[in-house]
């Protein structure tokens, strides 16, 4: 019973955490986010079932952090441009109304890290623009 | 005696050309009244197409039934103005076989013949399915890097805290912003791809679009750059 509910709980925990990756060509996929060595991966589903799409840090306009997971349309990985790796650098703001102007950030499963420093409570990544 | 007569036969011209002018002046009514029935739905086709690719519900945006029932016209004249040849091209073959699908009706009607009745059908049909493709086609090209939407950049009244996200779209943000619609009060509107990126606004199928909305009372200006010469 205790194990079935901490499954439970891990799963719902993983599912609120859900990013939508919005890109230069004013584009958007849902799913959920990795970030590191400057590429963001998404690990996106579609009907055609569930990829993987990578975007390099110039192709990313922002990464919104939210609960939205679904992508209606198909599968666009072959069509994406290849990312370039870089540092992936930007300004962070977060629930509690603090932003944070980073030079490199990494981002796994529900953390986010500026510059090597954890950053709690992360609503949105907006790359670039980090002078 | 032939007097009479002949007042009563004057009479009778008189009231024949009174009866053919009433049925001349009621089947142009009758036309009219299709016709501007048949602009509306191609019109609000079009939109409805158009909309939707925006995320906007057509449904709860109360177009005004005269602007949807003359817009197909002057759509046409915007995309002949703006379009590639190709799609010139196809216009131009849409409404000629449109031209020549109502006049075959009108001969086939008045001789009787057997397929007038399948020829409104194919017409409206025909004309459907293309005020359908045409407000997906120039959502699409709106959407993209050649859009031809006005611009729009806003001022806000509280201008926002410099710790909290800002609205896309602010004056001085750097963004390409074009507006979409601006009715019930609120403006709606998209942050325009980079340049860089335009073959892959293109070429991104099924992808979501971000449209975002900013009511009338947040706003100080909106500075709107509408475009003149098409």
């Amino acid at each position: 019973m205790t194990t079935s509910r901490t499954a439970l709980f891990l799963l719902a925990a993983y599912a609120a955490h859900a990013d939508t990756v919005i890109t230069r060509d004013s584009s958007s996929w849902n799913g959920h986010a990795t970030v590191s060595g400057g590429v963001v991966k998404l690990n996106a589903t579609f009907r055609s079932g569930s990829v993987t799409l990578q975007f390099g840090a110039n192709y990313v306009r922002s990464i919104d952090f939210n609960s939205t997971v679904y992508n209606a349309g198909a599968d666009p990985s072959k069509l994406l441009p290849r990312p370039n790796g870089g540092s992936f650098g930007g300004t962070v703001y977060t629930q509690n109304k603090t932003n944070q102007k980073c030079q490199d950030i990494i981002v796994d499963p529900g953390h986010v890290s500026c510059d090597g420093k954890p950053i709690p409570g992360v609503i949105r990544i907006l790359v670039g623009n980090t002078q | 005696m032939a007097r009479e007569h002949f007042r009563k036969d004057q009479d009778a011209q008189d009231k024949a050309a009174q009866t053919s002018a009433l049925e001349l002046l009621k089947s142009l009514g009758a036309v009219a009244g299709v016709l501007t029935g048949l602009a509306f739905i191609y019109g609000w086709l079009y939109w409805a197409t158009y909309y939707t690719a925006f995320g906007l519900n057509s449904l709860v945006l109360d177009l005004p039934f005269s602007v949807v029932s003359v817009s197909l016209a002057q759509v046409l004249v915007r995309d002949w103005k703006t379009e590639t040849s190709l799609v010139k091209a196809i216009l131009t073959l849409v409404v000629l076989a449109g031209i020549a699908l109502t006049a075959l009706f009108v001969h086939w009607y008045k001789h009787r013949h057997t397929g007038a009745t399948v020829l409104p059908i194919i017409l409206v049909l025909g004309m459907s399915i293309g005020a359908w493709w045409l407000g997906f086609h120039d959502a699409g090209l709106d959407a993209g890097c050649t859009s031809r939407l006005p611009t729009v950049a806003f001022e806000l009244i509280q201008a926002p805290d410099k710790v909290d996200v800002p609205p896309p779209c602010l004056q001085g943000s750097g963004e390409t912003c074009h507006l979409v619609l601006h009715i019930n009060n609120t403006y709606r509107y998209f942050v325009a791809p980079d340049q860089e990126f335009c073959q892959a606004a293109s070429i991104s199928p099924g992808a979501g679009r971000m449209t975002y909305e900013i009511s009338d009372g947040q706003i100080r200006i909106a500075n709107i750059q509408t475009n003149i010469g098409w």
